[in-house]
């Protein structure tokens, strides 16, 4: 198996990998999507009754919307995850009972007029926990209204919840090739030409070659798929004939931004090898019995 | 074109059409002749004689004094609440709403009393409170109420509304009853005073029969005149016993001379032998010559073998009262009513000698609709009929106590009240309708609107009428042609269409002064060339030129006048009936009008500047009318009429044009994009549907509290806008959210409609929805001093719950918001006083108090999300608890797309289990390719395919019926895009990881949440409440109930012959008993455990012979209902063999 990263940012990767079944990319995607896991707010805390402030106005805390839409915007905030930091709540050595290896506890105190953003989600303790994305809307105050929140993150996976889920989009495809049937007769090769990517074909002295097939990998190429590469002779064949590699993808994934695209493709690739060792172990003892 | 459509909406809301006839009902200072003062100037109070607008008292107990009063001005007050310590404020709709409370004015009237001609200072007098419609004239809602400028902007009027706690888009046009909101519905009924003719098959043979719906002041009276197999012309009268020959009648209305009678009736020579031979039966047979005999042989028909005094009496009231209401009900009309019936035997005889074609029923030319003005009107004039009638009752009882007259002291205001509420409240109009008003529907937006442009047909529902039901040609433009309820009411329940004015009406005896003005004459003899000129149904001349006299009142109409040029209206419709030759000019009200485009020389008046001025506002849509660009076309007229649908189709000799072809749809079928290229069923489908959805139903939501409420928490725009969507404040509360949806199978989880959804896209908030029901308790006072208590209920009070039960209640017994609460929680504790009729052991200890806590619904959870306490008008205290729940889509909840695609959810899959592109979109949705073929819902597709162009393109696309973008343009787009133009893509196997074989089309749709959701729904019985009468399980979910197991379920069991399972089914599961019976063979009876714990018969004192017999509850309950009928059933014992 041999991959090559086309493109690496923090919330985007594209790699090709090759020499690899379908089930196996396919394992690797169901990976991305369900097994990396990501902090998100799982609980949230609304002070009742009224606010006071500093200067002894009182506020109530109150807003357009319901307690239980507030809590859901606020976990689909992406929290940044070092997942070298952080174990899930049940697996802790606090056993459960939260502690800064298992959960973050963020602060919102905001007094109408105005709008509440995620911004304002103040992390107690490390000032790194800050949410990066920090204006995303979450409600908007009107006069005499307050919200006074304690929010608990804590890490899990997309599984069993969508706001555990980092890798938001994720996908492949095969990759492609071309062949080019020069004895097929067609009406107008410039065109034919044209309607794929620049580079990719090359007409000289009225023959198509395929040039560098590198520019139809950000795009399945039977969107090029078009009635000109159609023979004109009637012969069924087609001047383009547009294939696939079999053992060969193009890999894409997002990530909402919580985790980087490159930690959640290590941690899903080693998570994966720690799970085949497993079965390995587990196959082996049931040989043994 | 839509400059005009939208110049239309910028200056009518759009449910205008019941705003403005409450508006024309209410006495306001630009209404001087308000249709309740015209109530009050023509009430007649007792004899026939009477004048109207003065009440006569008999006073024949004082000497020769006369008094009258006599009714003057009636004013109405803007609403206001009068609360229990007397204290009076305005009062907001949502205050009446919030409180429980009935939005209504005070009504005050002048009265003068007159004492022996002599006039006493006039005096104003409250005489009952009116409910008013929420933004109507006398609204406190109303711009003009909110603030004098007159030029208020929407925006600050808007503003204003909010401070009153109101959303700024709510239509009005409704009332607020008890604090529920009522919608007037309107009503569409065959048009009143008009002849219709029709065939009518009796015994196989068809009959020629003319009907006329007589009205006048809501009295409704149908009269028919039939030709008779024998050639006999018969009258049917209502009130009135048998048929009666019609040249009788005619004559006992004082036409005495044969010639007369034939000459009222003939038109055509061959009518003669008809006529003749009718005279004559009447002279030789029934020997009635003259109008004592005529009169006589009434008297013998109506009231056989009473007294000669009586008789008369009855047949005077039915010649006077019962028959032609509409043409007066006096004495000197009598003639008039002799010579209506003439021409009404002539169209008879026209269409019997086929001169003319039957009636068509169903032509909407033939119909009147009853607007919430007409409804109120009825319903006031009962009431206030009702309330003179009292007072008068009143003020003769303290003439003779010789005490001071005065009318504020004896007027029972509540008599009028009570009526108009209780009318309101129940839906119960007078005439004996019900369901006139009901509660309007707040499930979304699109509900309210199109719910308060609802109109019902009379029509029972249990019958076919099947061309009732039918679309008729000449509701085009008028009535949504796919709007109509699915099932029994189809095609009798309809919508308007989009725009469209029911006319209010214009004085039809000034119109006939200028008619008469233009040349009609009056008729001299029957027999003539010349074309008849009917005005509202009523014959009133000839005229030489009809097609002229048609010119030129639609030329003077057109100018914007027609009676007299200070008095602008375009209130009138004419046309000119080649086949019976005769020009009929409507200028009545109820009438449902178009408009159309005048065409003059193949050209419509509206310039392009014009035009431009429309978008800048600088004229309006008035303005147009005013210049007879476009008019007022009613279904009569449009008979006359050739219509281009639009410029391209203009061809020489038309007449006018459409204003916009979408506007023949209505509001909700407007809202479907490209319903052209759907079949017809799936928009009907899609608009009612429509009415279903879950949205932003309105602003306010955080303050109403509606007994039940949706809210979907995302609401979105439709990719794919229409034109009504604008006029419909569509996408300022939106319906629905737009969905990712691929077309393909998914492991068979899709079948039979059902849906598939992603269940990442479900917890990132698609399809969220909150359910709110708001509980109401009010602390009731009883006769004695007791009343309800709202506490905590003590543990000594009869049924009180455990103590925990209680714990979430504050010291006031009441909830606090915010509490989590499931089914049965107590909210409010409460306790009552013991009930009359309880047993009770002794009267040393006081007796218990009950308690009456309110509960959440069984299965029904959710937060406390607020707490109202308030006062009720009659001064109790009231509290309202609203509970809200999150609904998340789950498995067996309902969606639908726009076209009529409905199913619920099948299957929620994980999101690494949807099918993929090379992207790794997956889809929200995956719906079943076998739902589009067979029910052609071409435009699903479509739709599908706009909304992904759409989406990439960041813009909304226009899919408006018969002018939105075309297909050919969107796929263009989506190629253009870098899509394939079909809107396939290549697809993954979420499980094997292989290409999918086939390309997968795949899309962005509007879906609908409907509010039938599992939750609301779901329900199971182990164990659970039986009726107290019969001992037998509940019925229904809401009542925790069984499901029958009813005599087929029995029959079957029978079939399999499992004896057990019908014994466990039909009694142990149900209502089996122990009875004891004794076992004495002469007596037989039920005995019963006495005091002292004997077994003892009640009958006959057997104490040892009794044994227990198990039976149904309902066979003993038979067993004493037939004692209570004097049989005694007795049940004789035996041995088992």
């Amino acid at each position: 198996m041999k991959l090559v990263v086309r493109e690496l940012t923090d919330t985007r990767c594209s790699f090709i990998v090759d020499n690899v079944r379908p089930d196996v990319v396919n394992t690797l995607r169901r990976e991305l999507i369900a097994h990396v896991p990501k902090m998100a707010i799982d609980e949230v805390e609304f002070h009742m009754g009224p606010i006071r402030d500093e200067e002894g106005n009182e506020y109530d805390s109150n807003s357009a919307l319901f307690d239980e839409m507030i809590a859901h915007r606020l976990s689909m905030i992406p929290i940044p995850t070092d997942l070298e930091q952080f174990t899930f709540k049940d697996q802790c050595e606090c056993e459960g009972s939260g502690c800064p290896h298992c959960t973050i506890i963020y602060v919102m105190n905001k007094k109408g007029p105005c709008t509440v953003y995620s911004g304002d989600l103040q992390p107690l303790g490390d000032m790194n926990l800050k949410i990066k994305q920090e204006l995303i809307p979450i409600v908007k105050l009107k006069e005499k209204q307050a919200l006074l929140i304690y929010a608990t993150a804590i890490l899990g996976k997309g599984r069993s919840h969508a706001k555990w889920q980092p890798v938001t989009i994720c996908g492949y495809m095969n990759y492609p090739k071309l062949k080019v049937n020069n004895d097929a007769k067609a009406d107008d090769l410039e065109a034919i030409v044209k309607s794929f990517p620049e580079g990719v074909l090359k007409l000289d002295k009225n023959k198509i070659t395929v040039k560098d097939i590198k520019p139809l990998e950000t795009k399945d190429p039977m969107y090029y798929d078009t009635p000109i590469l159609d023979s004109v002779d009637g012969s069924g064949k087609k001047v383009i004939e547009i294939g696939y590699e079999d053992e060969k993808f193009v890999f894409n994934f997002e990530t909402d931004g919580a985790v980087p695209a490159k930690n959640a493709l290590i941690y899903a690739l080693n998570h994966l090898s720690d799970k085949f060792e497993a079965l390995r172990d587990d196959i082996s003892g049931l040989d043994k019995a | 074109m839509k400059e005009v459509v939208e110049a239309f909406f910028s200056s009518r809301n759009i449910i205008n059409h019941q705003m403005a006839s409450f508006n024309d009902f209410l006495p306001t200072h630009d209404n001087p002749k308000s249709r309740m003062q015209r109530i009050i100037d023509s009430i007649r109070i007792g004899e026939v004689d009477n004048e109207r607008g003065i009440i006569r008292l008999d006073v024949d107990k004082l000497d020769e004094d006369s008094i009258d009063i006599k009714l003057g001005r009636i004013t109405v007050g803007t609403p206001i609440v009068k609360e229990a310590n007397g204290a009076t404020h305005e009062l907001t709709p949502m205050e009446a709403r919030l409180r429980d409370l009935t939005y209504s004015s005070p009504i005050f009237l002048e009265f003068t009393i007159i004492e022996n001609g002599i006039d006493r200072e006039p005096e104003k007098v409250k005489i009952g409170d009116l409910p008013i419609m929420i933004k109507s004239k006398r609204c406190n809602l109303h711009r003009e109420m909110l603030s004098q400028d007159r030029n208020l902007t929407d925006d600050q009027y808007g503003r204003k509304l909010q401070d009153m706690r109101e959303d700024p888009l709510d239509p009005g046009g409704y009332f607020i009853i008890n604090g529920t909101e009522r919608s007037l519905i309107s009503l569409e009924d065959l048009s009143p005073n008009r002849v219709l003719v029709e065939w009518e098959e009796k015994y196989g043979t068809p009959m020629a029969v003319a009907k006329v719906f007589s009205q006048r002041e809501g009295f409704r009276a149908l009269t028919a005149v039939e030709h008779k197999k024998d050639g006999m012309l018969m009258v049917s009268v209502p009130a009135a016993p048998t048929q009666i020959p019609l040249v009788i009648l005619m004559k006992a209305l004082g036409m005495d001379a044969d010639e007369d009678i034939a000459k009222a009736i003939v038109s055509d020579e061959r009518m003669n032998n008809v006529v003749f031979a009718n005279l004559e039966e009447c002279a030789v047979t029934h020997n009635v010559n003259t109008i004592e005999d005529a009169l006589n042989y009434l008297e013998k028909k109506f009231a056989t073998g009473q007294a000669k005094e009586f008789r008369e009496k009855k047949v005077e009231s039915i010649i006077d009262k019962s028959l032609l209401p509409h043409l007066g009900d006096h004495r000197d009309q009598r003639i008039k009513k002799s010579i209506y019936l003439g021409r009404i035997a002539r169209s008879v005889l026209e269409l019997k000698l086929k001169q003319r074609d039957p009636d068509d029923k169903d032509h909407y030319a033939n119909k009147r609709i009853s607007l919430a003005g007409d409804l109120c009107e009825d319903l006031f004039r009962v009431a206030f009929t009702s309330l003179m009638k009292d007072l008068k009752y009143q003020l003769e009882r303290t003439i003779t106590r010789k005490r001071k007259l005065r009318v504020a002291s004896s007027i029972r205001p509540d008599v009028l009240s009570q009526r108009i509420i209780h009318a309101l409240a129940t839906g119960n109009w007078v005439g004996g309708r019900d369901g006139v008003s009901q509660l309007l529907d707040r499930t979304c937006n699109m509900s309210t609107i199109s719910h308060l442009r609802r109109i019902t047909s009379p029509l029972t529902r249990s019958q076919p009428h099947f061309e009732a039901r039918d679309l008729h040609p000449t509701q085009w433009g008028r009535l949504c042609p796919n709007e109509t309820p699915e099932g029994q009411n189809c095609g009798l329940v309809k919508n308007l269409a989009l725009i469209v004015d029911i006319s209010e009406g214009y004085d039809d005896r000034k119109l006939e002064s200028t008619l008469f003005d233009m040349g009609v004459r009056r008729i001299e003899k029957e027999l003539t060339d010349e074309a008849r000129v009917y005005l509202n149904g009523n014959l009133i001349g000839i005229h030489h030129d009809p097609e002229g006299l048609v010119d030129s009142v639609r030329k003077r109409r057109r100018q914007g006048f027609l009676a007299m040029p200070q008095e602008k209206s375009n209130e009138i419709n004419v046309r000119y009936n080649t086949q019976v030759n005769s020009v009929i000019i409507n200028s009545d009200d109820g009438r449902v009008r178009r408009p159309l485009f005048v065409l003059e020389k193949g050209q419509h008046k509206l310039t392009d500047r014009m035009k431009q001025s429309l978008v800048d506002g600088k004229i309006t849509w008035e303005d147009l009318v005013q210049q007879g660009i476009i008019e007022w076309i009613d279904a009569e007229e449009e008979e006359d009429l050739w219509i281009a649908v639009d410029e391209n189709g203009i061809e020489s000799g038309m007449t006018h044009m459409e204003i916009d072809p979408m506007v023949i749809l209505g509001t909700c079928s407007g809202l479907v994009c490209y319903p052209h290229h759907n079949s017809s069923p799936r928009i009907t489908m899609g608009s009612g549907m429509a009415k279903q959805s879950l949205g932003l139903g309105s602003s306010n939501f955080r303050i109403r509290c509606d007994t039940r409420g949706h809210l979907l928490h995302y609401p979105q725009k439709p990719m794919l806008q229409t034109k009504t969507m604008d006029f419909v404040n569509f996408n300022k509360r939106p319906g629905g959210q737009n969905f990712v949806v691929a077309v393909m199978s998914y492991q068979g989880y899709n079948m039979e409609d059902a849906l598939i959804f992603n269940k990442a896209s479900i917890e990132r908030g698609l399809g969220r929805s909150t359910f709110i029901r708001t509980y109401s308790v009010e602390e009731r006072r009883y006769p004695g001093g007791q009343e309800d208590r709202i506490e905590i209920p003590d543990p000594e009070v009869m049924g009180a719950r455990t103590e925990e039960a209680y714990t979430n209640l504050d010291e006031d017994g009441i909830i606090s918001p915010e509490f989590d609460v499931n089914g049965k929680d107590v909210l409010i504790g409460r306790t009552s006083p013991p009930r009359f009729l309880e047993e009770h052991t002794d009267f040393l200890t006081p007796r218990r108090r009950r308690e009456t806590s309110l509960t959440v619904r069984p299965r029904e959870l959710g937060y406390v999300d607020s707490v109202m306490i308030t006062e009720s008008e009659n001064g109790l205290r009231l509290v309202k608890v609203t509970v809200r729940s999150e609904k998340i889509p789950e498995i067996g909840d309902k969606f639908a797309s726009r076209h009529g695609q409905k199913g619920v959810i099948g299957h929620i899959a994980n999101p690494e289990d949807m099918p993929f592109n090379e992207l790794g979109i997956p889809p929200d949705l995956v719906t079943n390719p076998h739902a589009i073929p067979s029910r052609m819902t071409v435009a699903h597709v479509l739709e599908m395919i706009g909304g992904k162009a759409g989406s990439m393109n960041g813009r909304f696309i226009d899919g408006t019926a018969f002018s939105g973008e075309k297909e050919e343009k969107l796929r263009a787009e989506l190629h253009d895009l870098g899509f394939k133009h079909t809107g396939k893509e290549t697809m993954y196997d979420p499980f094997t990881g292989k290409k999918l074989r086939v390309d997968v089309f795949k899309g962005v749709i509007y879906y609908q949440k409907l509010h039938h959701m599992v939750s609301g729904k779901m329900h199971v019985r182990s164990r659970g409440p039986v009726q107290i009468l019969t001992r037998q399980p509940t019925e229904g979910r809401s009542r925790q109930g069984g499901l029958r197991f009813g005599e087929m379920e029995r029959d079957c069991l029978i079939a399999h012959g499992v004896s057990m399972v019908i014994k466990d089914r039909l009694l142990d599961e149900s209502d089996g008993t122990i009875e004891y019976v004794c076992g004495n063979p002469l007596c037989g009876n039920v005995a019963m455990l006495d005091k002292r714990g004997v077994l003892r018969c009640p009958v006959c004192g057997e104490t040892g012979n009794i044994h227990p017999v198990q039976t149904s509850y309902a066979f003993k309950l038979l067993m004493d209902e037939l004692k209570s009928m004097c049989v005694a059933m007795r049940l004789n014992l035996e041995d088992l063999r």
